[in-house]
């Protein structure tokens, strides 16, 4: 690819990047922590990609919009930690069409309280799965670019009230949204073998349904990109910029007044680890550069994520 | 014959995770599950503030399940099982439900509003 095309190819990236900055909205509401893979794209027909990922995030400050919140805010939470896992099956049907299909526990959500000091609640349990149908718009395998979008359907794996110690949990530490919702992604992959470099951008909407409450979790949508440089032959470092969007949930009210949604930006450097071409380890570490939150809420402070994946011809 | 034996393992397990536990039938000189109501300490509570909730409830090893109807707020167990706190996250009347359960799995529901302002 020309020089001319390769900035055309980024500045359509960095479009895309910063064109939801004036959007509204974080990560981690029920069901929806961002994934830890890079292996997103379409796969060959006859591959079987199998993967699972670790994600633990933890959150320990009230947030009012941009800033901590005033120091007399009547918040009753001093942490919030999510230990997350999702296991992700996808095949490739044809050259250009994949189906995908993934299930996510949460081994925990704990808000840990001020009063009574100490006392955690916890929510445990499946949070949803999906399925969905990726197709390659787009492929120039001479010039290592590849336009891939795709569409799935969330299916809730639990619907009922989830209750500890004898009461109902809060909404915030829920597993599930016990909803139904929609996934639309889009990924673009553009490498430069030359430099052992790749650079890419998935773009990721969730749309949540209501559930059996008439409460509507708001739709989460992430758009990342991603620089990928190959340091030593099965050795990359990944650097991801990752802009995070939930919006502001919905209840029977006619004006919502939920302490919901948020938009973060993130830093994420992780390592990749490619080993008998074709099992794939990686870790990575989250660093929210910019946290604005709707209302009054707890903040990301950190997350982390590992992540395996295995390729299997079949 | 492989094949039939995890045939036969499957659908065991299937019947054996679809019975549900018989109920356990109260003698005849079981005391009775009386659950008179909910008390509340506060007509109106501000935005996460807590409210202390009373279950007045008498019988034989009563449990206590509190939800709410639109299931928003938060509940914090005490170490009475019949008292909990609650709290809503948004001004709005929030409708408490509490299932007591006795230990031959008979049952009541009590409902009360706690009012919640900003």
């Amino acid at each position: 690819m020309s020089s001319t095309k390769n900035i055309k190819f980024l500045l359509v990236l960095a479009i895309i990047f910063f064109s939801y900055n004036r959007l509204s909205a974080q990560c981690c509401s029920a069901g929806s922590p961002v994934g830890a893979t890079v292996n997103v794209g379409i796969l060959d027909k006859g591959m079987l990609r199998v993967s699972a990922f670790y994600r633990h995030n933890s959150l320990d400050n009230y947030f009012t919009g941009t800033s901590k919140a005033a120091d007399n805010y009547n918040g009753n939470v001093s942490k919030t930690n999510f230990n997350y896992t999702n296991l992700n099956v996808a095949y490739g049907l044809t050259h250009h069409l994949s189906i995908e299909a993934d299930a996510g526990y949460f081994i925990d959500k704990t808000q840990t309280l001020k009063n009574p000091v100490g006392y955690i609640l916890k929510g445990t349990g499946f949070s949803s799965a999906s399925l969905s149908l990726k197709y390659c718009l787009y492929n120039d395998l001479s010039n290592q670019f590849e336009l891939t979008g795709g569409l799935g359907f969330k299916i809730p794996l639990a619907t009922e009230l989830p209750i500890y110690n004898g009461v109902q949990l809060p909404v915030e530490i829920r597993p599930s949204t016990g909803a139904t919702g929609y996934i639309f992604q889009l990924f673009l992959n553009k490498g430069f073998s030359e430099h052992k470099f790749r650079i890419f951008n998935i773009n990721r909407i969730e749309y949540n349904n209501k559930n059996q409450f008439d409460y509507q979790y708001g739709a989460f949508m992430i758009n990342s990109l991603f620089f990928s440089k190959q340091v030593f032959s099965k050795l990359a470092f990944v650097l991801e910029l990752r802009n995070e969007w939930k919006q502001q949930d919905k209840d029977v009210l006619p004006v919502t007044t939920l302490n919901t949604g948020n938009h973060n930006i993130i830093v994420s450097p992780r390592l990749s680890y490619s080993f008998k071409n074709a099992w794939f380890v990686s870790a990575l570490y989250d660093i929210p550069v910019y946290r604005n939150y709707i209302g009054t809420q707890m903040a990301l402070q950190y997350s982390f994520a590992f992540s395996i994946s295995k390729n299997i011809k079949l | 014959m492989r094949k039939a034996s995890v045939i036969v393992l499957l659908i065991g397990i299937v019947v054996f995770i679809s019975c549900k536990k018989s109920d356990t039938t109260a003698p005849a000189n079981a005391l009775p599950l009386t659950f008179s109501g909910l008390t509340k300490t506060q007509d109106t509570v501000k935005v996460n503030i807590y409210d202390t909730i009373v279950a007045n409830a008498t019988g034989e090893s009563i449990t206590f399940t509190w939800t709410s109807e639109n299931g928003l707020g938060t509940f914090i167990p005490t170490n009475n099982n019949n008292v909990v706190l609650f709290a809503g996250c948004h001004a709005t009347d929030f409708v408490l439900d509490c299932l007591a359960k006795d230990k031959y799995n008979r049952t009541d529901t009590k409902k009360i509003t706690v009012h919640v302002i900003n």
